[in-house]
Formats: C-alpha cells, structure tokens, sequence
C-alpha cells in the first residue's frame, strides 16, 4: 500500500532521516516505535506531505506521493497529528464535519452521506456529550478524541497517527487503539501508527518499525522482531519479552 | 453569544431597515415618513421632496449601506486569512494603496473614471503582496511584523497621495474631503456604480465561507485535509482586497468598520463564519449608516466627513475591545 524507497530528509542541513526504505502492505496495522528525536514523526509526516523531502520516492497505492490531487490523497490517507491545536470558535462537531473537505465540491453542500458519516464518527469516539463544545473547552483527551474523529470521517484505505494515546487517560488509550484495531480489521483499513508505549505497539500491531537516529534499526512482523537484544540496543534498558495471554509484551527489570 | 442566531439576524436586519429610513428622512430638512413610503411606492409628492428622497437622500443612504458591508465584510475575511484579530484593511495600509490609485484616476486621469473601482483594486492588491513579502519570516506571517509594516506603508502611501494632491492643488478641497471618507456629493451615478461592483464581491465573498472556516484550523491540519493552505488565503485575500477598494474608490479612507465590527460580530454570534460573515456585513452597514445619520442631526447644517465620525466612535470601542480581548 505505501512505499517508501531511500528516503532522505534533513532540517538546516542537519539529516534527521537517511537513506529510508520501508513497505506497508495493505490492511495491516505498523507500530512505529523508537526513542524521541528518532525520526519517527518526520517519516509520517514525509508521507502525508507535510514535509519537502531531500531525495528517495514515496508510493501510495501505486501511485508517486506527488501525482496526487490533494483532495485525493486526502481521501486516500488520513493523518492524525500529534499535537491538536486547539481552534478559537471551532466545535467538536465543527472539526468532524471538516473531516468531510476532501468529498466537497465547489458550491456544493454537505450531502445526506456526509451526514451519516458525521454521525457515525462522533458515536464511534464517543464525542455525543460535547459535541457543540467549543475545543478550547475540551481537555486534551476529548480534544484528541475530536481530532480523531475528523480523521475517521475522512473515510481513508490509509490511517497515519502520530501518539494518538497521548493526553489520554488510559481508559480511552485503550478504546482509542481497540477502536483503530477494529477499523482495521473490519474495514480493512491500513494503520500506521507511532506509539510511544512499547507494550501498546506489540499488543496491537502485526507490524513494527523500530528506529534510531534516523535509520531503521528493524522492520517485520511484531511478534518475531522484538527481542530483549534490540529492547537493550535501541532504549537501552534491561527486560524480558515475555507472553501474557497470547500477547507479546516487555517486562522491564 | 447568543443562543438563537436567527433571531440575531433578523433583529438586525430590522435595525438596519430603521437606519436606511433615519437617513433618508433626516438631513438639511426632514421628510415625514408617509412622503418617503409615498415616493417609494409610486403616490404623487411634491417636487422637491421626490427630488431631496430619490436624487439626494436614497444615493447617498445606500453609499453608507454599501460601504460600510464591504468594509466590513472585508475586514471579516482579512481577519481570517491573516487569523489576527488586529487585521484591517485600514490598519494594514490596504485602503491607502488602493486610496493612491483611486485619487491619482480622479485628480490625474478621470478618463478612467468607471474604472475606478479596478483601479482601487490594482493598487490595494499590489499592497497586500507588499506587505506579506516585509511581514513573512521563516515562511509564517509574523503578527507584529505584519502590523509595523502596515503602519509604514500606510504612512508611505500617505505622502505620495499628498504629493499628488499638492500638485493639483485647484481640487485639493475635495480631495482632501474625499481622503477623509465623505458621502457628501455621491451623486446618483456614483451609488449605483458602488452598488453593483459592491453587490457583485459580496456575493462572491459568501462561497467563500467555507474557505474562511478551514482557515480557523492550524496550517498543517488543512494541509491534511487537501487543501493548498497558500491558494486558499490568497484567494480569500484577493476577494477582501476588492471589497476594500470598492468602498475606497467612492467615499476614501474609512477605518474601523472592518477593525471593529467583525469583532462585534464574532462576540454576538460567533467564530463560525456561516453566520459570522452575513452578520457582520449587517452590522458594518448598520454602523455606518447611524454613524453618518447621527452626523447629519448633531452638525447640520454643517457636513463632517463621515469617516470622521466613524474613527471618533470606533477608535474608542475598538480600544475597550483590545482591554477586553487581546
């Protein structure tokens, strides 16, 4: 679904990443992890486009990163940011209706589906009981939650969240990513997602990227990537891998 | 804010109704009420009073009408694209850029008279892209920057229309009246000239809502959501540049109007430009036209340029909103 080929990109000619390969299959959910200032939040953000890349490809779909359409790669990947400014005058339920940008025409109003989805997306995020709040009332966990439900209501094959557990309270870190769990795996959709917690990037993934400094220290499936010898090179901290329930998990010394 | 938005609008709408009726009635002598309807729905009146209603007051009425929704619609979208609450076309030196082009047609070349309109957009767009190249660092806006540099280029605009004003000096008295934002001499023509390049940019401003509303997110987030954030502002620009310079090529330099009243828009109904667009057209209109009909009944039979009156109640407000506000 998403292909990355040597990618490289640098801030005040400081490389943040260097020469990057990954591949994301179709319908699958990658956790990327790392230690901070790795370059995780650069990578999404080169293929969301946010950012202008020194040299390497990015294909989305089959298709270069940079023939799309705006409007159509917003339809094709949503990319929930990890810092959701907070808007003066905007609503939550503003904010979801936004999310339906990338399908309006020109002179065009919100059409029935629209609606629908709207809708759909706030009950999902359990956004109901302050939806015509404004979001510099919310506190940062609903205003996560709102953001969220902007980028669900984008109806994309391709789902990008940078930490989208921070601010939470853990109750709604877990339906958060239960709630990404499950659209991926009933929709189909393709996940990426940086997670800061280790043990919620191996309990939900099938695929984990690890990085340091800017390269990729690891790339595969989850379950057979993580061992207690990269857990030492990348964060170094001592701890066992161990199986609790069928899921993998660390358990730091 | 209030709870129901309709009600807002249609209260306005009222209010404004009332001004238009105040300034057509009031003036050098008063016309009763039932002679004006009279005049309007066709009944036989006296001469001179059909004469004062529909040659004198109505031009005039809706100059303040016109002017005061485009200025005020104008300061609506700027305030958006630039997401400062200190944004005005005004304050930024875009009324003096397009005030420059505007008297040099009518002191230089008055051939191009009906064009005067474009020419005042010429010159306030040629402004704005002026002071985003000073006001842009790091590729952002920078707020205080953008303010500095609006102060200079309205100072620097100002000299230059002096300079012209000087050098055709036999006119100076009518420029100097129309610098300071007058209604007086609008003649039938001129309303109607306003009236239509004005109707035209509102309409236009309206499709531009949803644009305005994007704009309250944070670049990037537009950026996601598959809009070009530049092409954006820059069209939302280009509209309120227009509406300036409409209300600038007939009456000159007014500020405050869209300074002040999108604030007083925003505070009664709200950020959401739906609502917050339309309303604050309203307002701007209702403010102009008590500002010039309060004029009329307090100096008459003198004449006060009414941009005068406007800075002397706006300038106040606008300095009890930056207290409460900013």
């Amino acid at each position: 679904m998403i292909e990355v080929k040597n990618l490289s990109v640098s801030f005040n000619s400081k490389a943040v990443l260097n020469n990057l390969s990954i591949e994301i299959k179709k319908g699958s959910f990658t956790a990327i992890i790392g230690p901070n200032g790795c370059g995780k939040s650069t990578l999404v953000k080169a293929v969301a486009g946010l950012i202008s890349t020194d040299s390497g490809v990015i294909i989305v779909d089959g298709k270069l990163r940079n023939k799309y359409k705006r409007k159509e790669f917003a339809r094709k990947v949503a990319f929930l940011m990890q810092f959701g400014t907070s808007c003066d005058g905007v609503t939550a339920r503003d904010l979801v209706e936004y999310g339906r940008n990338p399908y309006r025409r020109l002179f065009k109003r919100q059409t029935k589906e629209d609606e629908e989805i709207i809708e759909w997306a706030i009950e999902k995020t359990h956004l109901r009981e302050f939806e015509n709040r404004m979001l510099n009332k919310l506190s940062g966990g609903e205003r996560q939650r709102a953001f969220l439900a902007m980028a669900i209501a984008q109806q994309t094959e391709v789902l990008i969240l940078d930490e989208p557990t921070n601010h939470l309270d853990i109750k709604y870190q877990y339906e958060t990513l239960n709630l990404v769990k499950k659209l991926n795996q009933e929709s189909n959709i393709t996940v990426i997602c940086i997670l800061h917690d280790i043990n919620q990037a191996l309990r939900y993934s099938d695929n984990i990227i690890v990085m340091k400094e800017g390269r990729i220290v690891t790339n595969g499936a989850t379950e057979t990537c993580v061992t207690k010898e990269l857990m030492q090179d990348v964060y170094e901290i001592k701890c066992d891998v161990i199986k609790r329930r069928g899921v993998c998990c660390i358990d730091v010394f | 804010m209030v709870k129901n938005k309709i009600v807002a609008t249609v209260a306005a709408l009222a209010i404004l109704l009332i001004a238009l009726l105040i300034n057509i009635c009031y003036g050098g002598s008063t016309v009763g009420l039932k002679d004006v309807i009279d005049v309007f729905i066709g009944n036989p009146v006296k001469d001179s009073t059909m004469i004062i209603v529909k040659e004198v007051r109505l031009p005039r009425a809706i100059t303040g009408l016109m002017v005061g929704a485009t200025l005020a619609a104008s300061g609506t979208l700027i305030k958006a694209v630039m997401r400062n609450p200190l944004a005005d076309s005004g304050l930024l030196g875009i009324q003096s850029g397009s005030a420059l082009v505007a008297i040099f047609i009518i002191l230089v070349a008055p051939n191009l008279y009906s064009y005067l309109p474009v020419g005042a957009f010429i010159g306030g767009i040629i402004t704005y892209l002026i002071l985003i190249v000073l006001a842009v660092k790091d590729g952002k806006i920078q707020s205080l920057r953008l303010v500095l540099a609006g102060v200079a280029i309205s100072a620097f605009m100002g000299s230059m229309i002096g300079l012209i004003t000087i050098y055709n000096s036999d006119e100076l008295e009518s420029a100097i009246s129309w610098l300071n934002g007058s209604f007086v001499g609008i003649g039938g023509y001129d309303a109607k000239l306003l009236t239509i390049y004005g109707v035209i940019a509102l309409i236009v401003s309206l499709f531009l809502i949803p644009k305005c509303n994007l704009l309250l997110l944070d670049d990037s987030t537009i950026e996601n959501l598959g809009e070009n954030v530049s092409l954006v502002r820059f069209i939302v620009a280009t509209v309120a540049v227009f509406l300036s310079a409409v209300s600038v090529a007939f009456v000159g330099i007014v500020g405050f109007v869209g300074l002040v009243i999108p604030h007083v828009g925003k505070l009664i109904i709200g950020q959401n430009h739906k609502w917050l667009l339309p309303f604050s057209t309203l307002l701007g209109s209702i403010f102009v036209l008590l500002s010039d009909g309060i004029q009329k009944l307090v100096f008459s039979p003198m004449e006060i340029p009414v941009g005068i009156v406007i800075s002397f109640a706006g300038a106040p407000f606008f300095l009890y909103l930056l207290r409460k506000e900013v």
